[in-house]
């Protein structure tokens, strides 16, 4: 059922390193909770895995003197839900963590394994998105920082090298003390279901009220997470109305390019998409001290 | 009514323990020295014609014990149906076949010494198909060049027509007459256990030993033998744990294939389905559309109904029309109506069979028929409830068809509980007002269900009770536990009928070599038919136990009883033996000494029906279609419960079942090729936990006199009334009747903007 060639177990992130360089068909292997059901399905076989459960510099969530909030890729969807530096930073982490699967899944999915898995369906990606996470990959050959909105290719793909592997995400801080956020999951379960649509919401307001900083950031919308750009740049330095946040519901579907499938037609998904899209930024906005 | 001891008082499952600690043992637990798996091989097309098989090189893989495809088995055409005999269902299926008629349809099947070895060995068979035309929709199927998939069917399965009074008349002179029409998915059971058998040939005599998990032990292996061409001495079933069933194992679905692997290789094979196929290639509840005209007088009274029933049975008909019937059976016993037609087809269609599941027909025919009574009532003017209870069934009422008379009907209890429970005067005074987009509304349906299937299938049940030299009884049966607690239940009736504590039972169940028959674990007969011969049993060996006690106290037997392990003087309940010595002595006596062991076969005489009101308020977020079900409350005239701790799970299971029927399940199927699109628990959606509602359920007393204890039928009637109420409360919030489930967010979303464009908004 499983077909695995090798499980190798680096002690230290030097051996998991030289092994990449060695091994590029070798998979690194955290929580297991995508591999080992492609495996399963059959979509991966004869697989070389990489087991980086030995390595401490991918543990952990810090807050750097600098403000910069560090998230080991091996923290647990529970770890991060439990994490009170996440929750100061960005409430919403927890709402998508605890929103991702169910418990036991919680328990073993880490956040690393999540964006790099490259689904768009990530409950972890479009709240990343919105905070403008950084993603801090090393290789033998040296380290690499690159914005999550870079870091997609495609439908499961993602621009990690097959020598390189992801040590942890920096979250920067809020520019304003005035900040809120909110991450919105459509499904039609509450627990163990993907999202139909996810959206992430962050706001920032300037000292006079107005919006200095809009991030709405979309999953299963396009083939990879996306930030809806236009709706952003339409609330940037408005007092919003809730005119304004109809508009920028509809602004979102620019960025956008959803699909009819036996699962949703597209018209539904933009329904939800212009709906999410209002909705989050709203609860964000709110947060942050805004009121209508 | 008599104070028991055991029958009424909550108990602990007998396999509590067992299961908590993972210690019961399931049939994929079975060990055995050469044990093979079996794997099959399916169609990959919706209907076709196998051309060319080639299974050589599947055969020349080492590790492969045998391949067999149609030609190697037993061609005799059979009926999967559960039902005891005689067929009641077309002889439609075979092992293996050439004709495929669904995608998953068996085609060969691989005994291999590993599962994956099997799993390669189907890769290397070749088959060439000769693709036909498919029909996915009765309508299609129908079409009047519909090629049939069954040669002289039409491609019907089943048809019935009754017709009571003056229909067309009493429409002609009705003051309103409304008409809808409702679609119902197919939905799966999604046991967690998946379809599984161990088939064990004996060397010698070549008798198959079938462990299985099964529903109907006694039914299987009557079937089993007929489908191999077998006597029947050739083979036993022996039913293990099982992890669930809800009628999906209430037939062969493929032990008959996992037979015919063992005689071939002549070891032990198992047969074990994966999450995919138990999904998209056993059995499932029927996509069904039905149509409704109903005719009311200026009063609210209901003077016709013409109800008209499709529904789609799939490949095979399995239980098809017997499904149709249990809706006809049902049809006249909540709202009674002069004037009525039941005019019911179950059609053949290239998809995966439907067949029993929990509720037999009945939970798409409430949803329906409850939806569109709320219906009618609107169109009246009148208030759902009023217009229930104006119209329903009272005890005595005349009937145009009824199973058995009615002796208990706890309607009116259901219904003022229920309505006390969720607050629905409160909500119709002062209905909450809209939260933004988000509409709140409330709703209620009823359901009636029979305890069993009398009068029209055999409804025989077996029970012996063997008493021990110390008074303690071991059961033995073929009524089936399968998750409901069905042993806890028949152990508690023993015991309170010998007079003695619980857990001086011991039950030995599902193996037809041990036990008496009993047509099996459906139609929720159980406590109601074994139940009686369990307590008919039990009374036998207690009459002989209290002839022993008078001869040794030396009073008449009549002045005696049994009560917690003592002999009791009956006008007082004063203790005068302890029940033990009463039963050693009754072995042990020197010349006197016999054994304490009888059965009883018993066939009922009556059909006690179940009574079920469920309540839902719900809140529906009308920008994207979702609902909340903020309150369900459900309550039940079960008569009186053998075991009040588990009739509350069975209550509150099947609620939680409805609620998943409600709002979220249903099969896929893709349009193009006929192939299930959900085929795991990823995308057919069945609730988490997280999902459920908030639920309050609860039973009203009654005591329905034809039965062991008062009981009445309770393992299907919870999984009816809650998707109904659910449905009605949105509709109510809506103001816009929805005419299918599930009420996904998009089907739900899809009538409030073609609300929108009616009223030009």
């Amino acid at each position: 059922m499983y077909s695995v060639s090798e499980l190798y177990i680096p002690q230290t992130l030097e051996e998991a390193l030289a092994f990449l360089s060695a091994h590029p068909d070798a998979r690194p292997l955290a929580g297991g909770t995508d591999v080992l059901v492609a495996m399963r399905n059959k979509k991966l076989e004869n697989l070389r895995l990489m087991s980086l459960e030995k390595l401490p510099e991918l543990e952990g969530i810090r807050l750097r003197e600098d403000g910069v909030l560090e998230i080991g890729a091996r923290t647990t969807f529970t770890q991060l839900a439990a994490s009170p530096e996440a929750a100061v930073r960005a409430p919403m982490l927890r709402t998508a963590a605890l929103a991702m699967g169910g418990p036991q899944i919680q328990n073993r999915a880490t956040i690393g394994g999540n964006v790099c898995n490259g689904a768009t369906s990530a409950d972890s990606a479009p709240g990343l998105f919105a905070l403008d996470a950084v993603l801090v990959l090393q290789s033998a050959a040296g380290t690499r920082r690159v914005p999550i909105t870079d870091f997609y290719s495609g439908p499961g793909r993602v621009k990690r090298e097959s020598t390189e592997l992801l040590l942890h995400l920096e979250l920067p801080p809020a520019a304003s003390p005035r900040h809120g956020d909110c991450y919105l999951k459509f499904s039609t379960r509450k627990a163990m279901d993907l999202a139909l649509i996810g959206c992430a919401a962050v706001c920032e307001l300037a000292e006079d009220g107005t919006v200095s900083k809009a991030a709405i950031a979309l999953g299963v919308a396009a083939p990879t997470p996306v930030r809806a750009a236009e709706a952003e740049t339409f609330l940037l330095g408005r007092r919003p109305t809730l005119a304004d946040l109809e508009e920028a519901g509809e602004l979102a579907l620019r960025s956008a390019s959803p699909r009819s499938s036996w699962r949703a037609s597209k018209e539904y998904r933009e329904q939800i998409i212009r709906t999410l899209a209002k909705r989050a930024f709203r609860a964000a906005y709110e947060t942050a001290g805004g009121v209508f | 009514m008599t104070q028991h001891s055991v029958v009424g008082v909550s108990a602990k499952r007998l396999d509590a323990y067992d299961k908590v600690t993972g210690r019961a043992v399931y049939v994929g637990d079975m060990k055995f020295e050469h044990l093979l798996q079996g794997k099959i091989l399916r169609s990959p097309y919706a209907h076709a014609l196998v051309k060319r098989i080639d299974v050589s090189k599947a055969k020349a893989l080492p590790g492969v014990h045998c391949v067999l495809t149609a030609e190697d088995v037993p061609h005799i055409p059979h009926t999967t149906c559960g039902h005891p005999l005689p067929f009641d269902s077309p002889l439609d299926s075979l092992i293996l076949e050439t004709h495929v008629r669904y995608v998953g349809d068996p085609v060969a099947a691989v005994a291999a010494e590993t599962r994956e070895i099997a799993e390669q060995a189907l890769a290397l068979i070749e088959v060439e198909y000769e693709e036909l035309p498919f029909y996915l929709t009765p309508e299609e199927s129908l079409a009047e060049n519909a090629m049939e998939i069954h040669e002289g069917s039409g491609n019907l399965a089943g048809e019935i027509v009754q017709e009571f009074g003056d229909l067309e008349g009493a429409l002609k002179s009705a003051a309103f007459v409304v008409e809808d029409e409702y679609d119902s998915p197919i939905v799966t059971h999604a046991q967690i256990e998946p379809h599984i058998s161990v088939v064990v040939p004996d060397p010698g005599t070549g008798r198959l030993t079938v462990y299985v998990s099964n529903q109907v032990p006694s039914i299987m292996r009557e079937r089993l033998a007929y489908i191999l061409g077998l006597d029947r001495r050739m083979i036993r079933i022996v039913k293990l744990t099982v992890g669930g069933g809800f009628g999906g194992k209430q037939e062969p679905v493929y032990e008959q294939i996992n037979c015919v692997l063992a005689q071939a290789c002549g070891c032990p094979v198992m047969l074990e389905l994966t999450r995919e196929e138990n999904l998209a290639c056993t059995r499932t509840r029927h996509g069904t559309r039905f149509k409704f005209r109903t005719g009311v007088d200026k009063d609210g009274k209901l003077v016709a109904r013409d109800i008209v029933v499709v529904q789609n049975t799939g490949a095979y008909a399995s239980h098809g029309h017997s499904v149709i019937l249990n809706q006809f059976g049902q049809c006249d016993s909540l709202y009674p109506c002069p004037n009525m037609r039941f005019w019911g087809r179950t059609v053949y269609s290239n998809i995966l069979i439907a067949a029993a599941m929990r509720g037999y027909g009945i939970p798409q025919y409430c949803i329906a028929n409850e939806s569109h009574m709320d219906h009618v009532a609107r169109t009246v003017g009148m208030d759902p409830l009023e217009f229930r209870r104006k119209n329903l069934y009272k005890l005595g009422d005349k009937r145009n068809y009824a199973a058995g008379e009615v002796y208990s009907c706890g309607l009116p209890q259901v219904i003022d509980e229920g309505l006390r429970r969720i607050g629905y005067e409160e909500f119709r005074k002062n209905p909450p007002k809209d939260d933004g987009p988000v509409k709140y509304g409330i709703g209620m349906a009823l359901s009636s269900y029979n305890s069993c299937v009398f009068p029209h299938s055999v409804e025989l049940s077996g029970a012996r009770v063997m008493v021990q030299d110390d008074a303690s009884a071991t059961l033995f049966i073929n009524c089936t536990e399968i998750g409901q607690g069905a042993d806890t239940a028949m152990a508690q009736i023993a015991a309170e009928a010998l007079g003695i504590p619980l857990d001086w039972v011991t039950v030995v169940e599902g193996d037809t070599d041990l036990c008496p028959f009993d047509a099996g674990a459906y139609a929720s007969r159980q406590t109601y038919v074994t139940g009686n011969a369990v307590k008919q049993a039990a009374l036998k060996c207690k009459a002989q136990l209290l002839e022993r006690a008078s001869k040794m106290l030396e009073r008449p037997a009549g002045e005696l009883d049994t009560r917690m392990g003592k002999v009791i003087e009956r006008e007082t309940g004063r203790e005068l033996a302890d029940l033990r010595k009463v039963a050693e002595e009754l072995v042990y006596h020197l010349t006197e000494g016999g054994t304490c062991c009888h059965e009883v076969g018993y066939i009922p005489t009556d059909n006690a029906l179940n009574y079920a009101a469920a309540f839902a308020i719900v809140a529906v977020d009308t920008e994207t279609g979702k609902l909340e079900v903020q309150k369900l409350v459900v309550c039940m005239d079960c008569g009186v419960r053998i075991n009040p701790l588990t009739s509350a799970g069975q209550l509150d299971g099947g609620s939680i079942m409805s609620f998943g029927f409600s709002t979220m399940e249903q099969i896929l199927i893709d349009p193009k090729t006929g192939r299930v699109h959900n085929d795991t628990l990823l995308d057919y959606k069945i609730p988490t936990f997280a999902d459920i509602p908030p639920l309050d359920t609860h039973f009203v007393d009654t005591c329905e006199p034809t039965s062991a204890y008062g009981n009445k039928s309770l393992g299907e009637p919870p999984n009816i009334s809650p998707a109904a109420a659910i449905q009605n409360a949105v509709y109510d919030a809506l103001g816009i009747p929805i005419h299918a489930n599930p009420l996904t967010p998009e089907r739900v979303y899809a009538a409030i903007a073609q609300g929108r464009n009616k009223e030009g908004v």
